[in-house]
């Protein structure tokens, strides 16, 4: 069977993408539009490009009401309700804690009281006209949120051209099966386990699989120090471990999987009572540090 | 020049290059059918509905080759004589550098479309002249840069206008040769004439032969022109009476900030010619057509997913973990940003988009002004090496 596989850099990792069955004219026709649309993404939601849309409401919100596209209001709308739905562990305001607790040698613990006004959901203040933030300092990290989006953007674009499988992975965090293998009833997707365990396998079908924490691959550029913060302690977890969150919408996968990580393993059964079709696992068991 | 097709839609000098129906005969004249004039007349013999009516040369060997290869075209010894005798749409220059603006500026007053080779001539103020001839008599005005027709290099700059490497932050350019840069010589006395190159009475040596043409690709990335270089040029080896430089280092600063860093030299070979252009996301090997990705290549999963796919294999796919992130240094060895190596360097494109131009009387000035804007870089660069001091974009000086 003819396979076309692309690979290409977009919101700071890689993103694959198979296509079984497919000729390459039709997949260069298609990666043409999906880089277009990443293109268009990045425009809008990166903080590392300083002409983006985000970083212009970054450097301007605090100073009063910002007028922004619709596409960015729907997006600051979902997010905050999604931090409600999950009880403030998925926060994206928490980059000013992420930037403090990794300045100087990296060794602090504790946020002081000037960072720690700067972060919470209630900083972004929704209004009619636009978007403003409560004070100066704030600063939004759609990180969390805009994989899953952009996931959902490809899935759109791939089923507006009448692709009926394919498997997207971006950065391996997030895996998108679009139909079926053509071999299997799903895409089957396995999870690395630690200590030579069995890994844990999803299945997915029209499904998206994301997993977050403190993984093996991380481990040498985030030794002792996590890269993750706890949206409710204001501390890096440094916990070694993994969940993962499957769900039909990419977007709930990454963002579940975020908050999850940092709620641990009781708080998360509490706050996916109100999610209903939305399956986790907790990859790697909690040890040897804090969530 | 199938592959070129592809890339027709965003480039306006290509359109209807490859109609076929009912085309009118365009007639031109060659002035300057030498080793490039020849290698210009290979590539127009495919261009459908074309007539070379006459050519001219001073030079009786390649008067005589000329007229065997175009069999019932008249010959001249005077291009004058030809531009006043002959009815034709146009004429291609593809004559000595030192002679570039004369036979251009006659060229475009007698009302003729013309294609010259690069680089546009030896001075600012030729080149200046060049232009201003297209302008007031609205022709054609064609400089042989013809890397803006070449499929691999289309392909890179689509690239990098889709943002693949991210904005461009360097550029690095080289062009490196391992021999004398010398043509044989039948006599000695036609040292200057045959080996034109090596004087500057005649030509600005490396920088007006091979650096223009990088310097109309990083222009062209850039989306800019230099506002200043500096550099430093020498004999270091090839001491055999020449006069221009068999060694060139420049820096060009263009006014983003972002430089253009470029070297030739004709001892060494070993790293040949590249264009580089470099952002936060990438590399793109500009001549060479290779993309390198400041991440490595995609991850074993996948890898074990073409291969079972391959086997009609249905298996679990390893690869959930936390997002994958950058580690250094990148071991990506870079892919191919065409599936199939080239055989042409753009020449014949050139030519059929000229002669396509011609036909349609379609004027781009756009490509008059990477002619000349390549033409004033590279005279920038030699003035720098020569002089020892920064030399700036010369005042006025735009289209």
């Amino acid at each position: 069977m003819e396979t076309q596989h692309r690979h290409i850099s977009s919101m700071g990792t890689r993103l694959d993408l198979v296509f079984p069955g497919m000729g390459s004219e039709l997949c260069d026709k298609l990666m043409s539009q999906i880089k277009s649309e990443l293109h268009r993404l990045d425009s809008l939601l990166s903080i590392h490009r300083l002409d983006s849309e985000l970083s212009h409401l970054n450097s301007t919100g605090h100073a009063g009401t910002i007028e922004i596209s619709q596409e960015l209001y729907e997006i600051l709308d979902h997010v905050k309700h999604l931090s409600e739905k999950t009880e403030g562990y998925f926060d994206v305001t928490m980059k000013p804690v992420s930037d403090y607790l990794k300045s100087g040698d990296g060794q602090k613990q504790i946020v002081d009281k000037n960072t720690r006004d700067m972060v919470g959901m209630e900083q972004l203040i929704m209004e009619k006209e636009g978007v403003r933030f409560k004070r100066e300092g704030v600063m939004l990290d759609l990180g969390g949120y805009g994989k899953g989006y952009g996931v959902k953007k490809i899935v759109m674009i791939l089923q507006a051209a009448g692709i009926q499988c394919a498997l997207i992975s971006f950065g391996e965090s997030l895996i998108y099966g679009l139909g079926s293998h053509p071999y299997g009833e799903t895409w089957r997707v396995s999870v690395p386990n630690i200590n030579q365990q069995q890994p844990i396998e999803f299945d997915l079908k029209d499904e998206a699989l994301s997993t977050s924490g403190n993984s093996l691959n991380n481990q040498k550029k985030f030794a002792n120090s996590g890269h993750i913060v706890n949206p409710v302690t204001l501390q890096m977890i440094t916990i070694d471990g993994l969940v993962s969150v499957k769900a039909k919408d990419p977007v709930i996968a990454e963002v579940y999987s975020t908050a999850l990580f940092s709620a641990g393993p009781d708080v998360s059964k509490e706050i996916l009572k109100s999610v209903p079709g939305v399956e986790f696992r907790w990859v790697r068991p909690y040890s040897n540090g804090t969530i | 020049m199938a592959a070129a097709g592809l890339f027709v839609s965003g480039m306006p000098w290509l359109k209807d290059l490859y109609a076929q129906d009912g085309l009118k005969t365009v007639k031109l004249g060659i002035i300057g059918p030498g080793s490039r004039g020849m290698l210009l007349l290979e590539h127009l013999k495919s261009v459908p509905e074309l007539e070379i009516s006459c050519f001219c040369d001073d030079y009786e060997p390649h008067f005589e080759r000329a007229g065997q290869f175009l069999p019932g075209a008249k010959g001249y010894r005077d291009y004058r004589e030809m531009l006043e005798k002959e009815q034709m749409d146009g004429v291609v220059i593809a004559v000595p550098l030192h002679k570039h603006k004369e036979i251009t500026v006659a060229a475009l007053d007698a009302g003729l479309h013309t294609f010259c080779e690069k680089a546009m001539a030896k001075t600012y103020e030729d080149c200046n002249e060049m232009v201003k001839a297209r302008e007031r008599n609205n022709k054609i005005l064609y400089i042989g840069h013809q890397r803006i027709f070449n499929t691999r290099v289309l392909q890179a700059m689509k690239e990098i206008e889709e943002g693949t490497i991210g904005e461009v932050t360097q550029m690095r350019a080289y062009w490196h040769r391992n021999n004398d840069w010398r043509r044989p010589l039948p006599s000695p006395e036609l040292e200057r004439k045959i080996n034109w190159r090596m004087y500057h009475e005649y030509s600005l040596g490396l920088m007006t032969e091979l650096a223009s043409h990088h310097l109309q690709v990083t222009n062209w990335v850039l989306k800019d022109k230099p506002d200043y270089v500096m550099g430093s040029g020498g004999i270091n080896y090839w001491k055999d009476g020449r006069e221009v430089f068999d060694n060139v280092n420049l820096v060009y600063h263009y006014p983003s900030g972002t430089h253009v860093i470029y070297d030739s030299m004709i001892s060494n070979k070993k790293y040949g010619m590249e264009i580089q252009a470099m952002g936060p996301k990438g590399t793109i090997e500009i001549e060479t057509g290779y993309q390198f990705s400041e991440q490595p290549p995609p991850a074993a999963g996948i890898i074990q997913l073409i291969n079972n796919l391959e086997h009609k294999v249905f298996d679990a796919i390893p690869i959930g973990g936390a997002s994958w992130v950058p580690e250094d240094p990148s071991e990506d060895k870079g892919t191919y940003l065409l599936d199939k190596l080239l055989k042409t360097d753009g020449t014949d494109v050139e030519m059929a988009s000229f002669v396509s131009d011609v036909r349609n009387n379609r004027i781009d000035p756009w490509l008059t002004q990477q002619g000349f804007y390549a033409s004033i870089a590279t005279i920038m660069g030699f003035e720098a090496m020569m002089n020892h001091r920064i030399e700036t974009w010369p005042q006025g000086l735009a289209i």
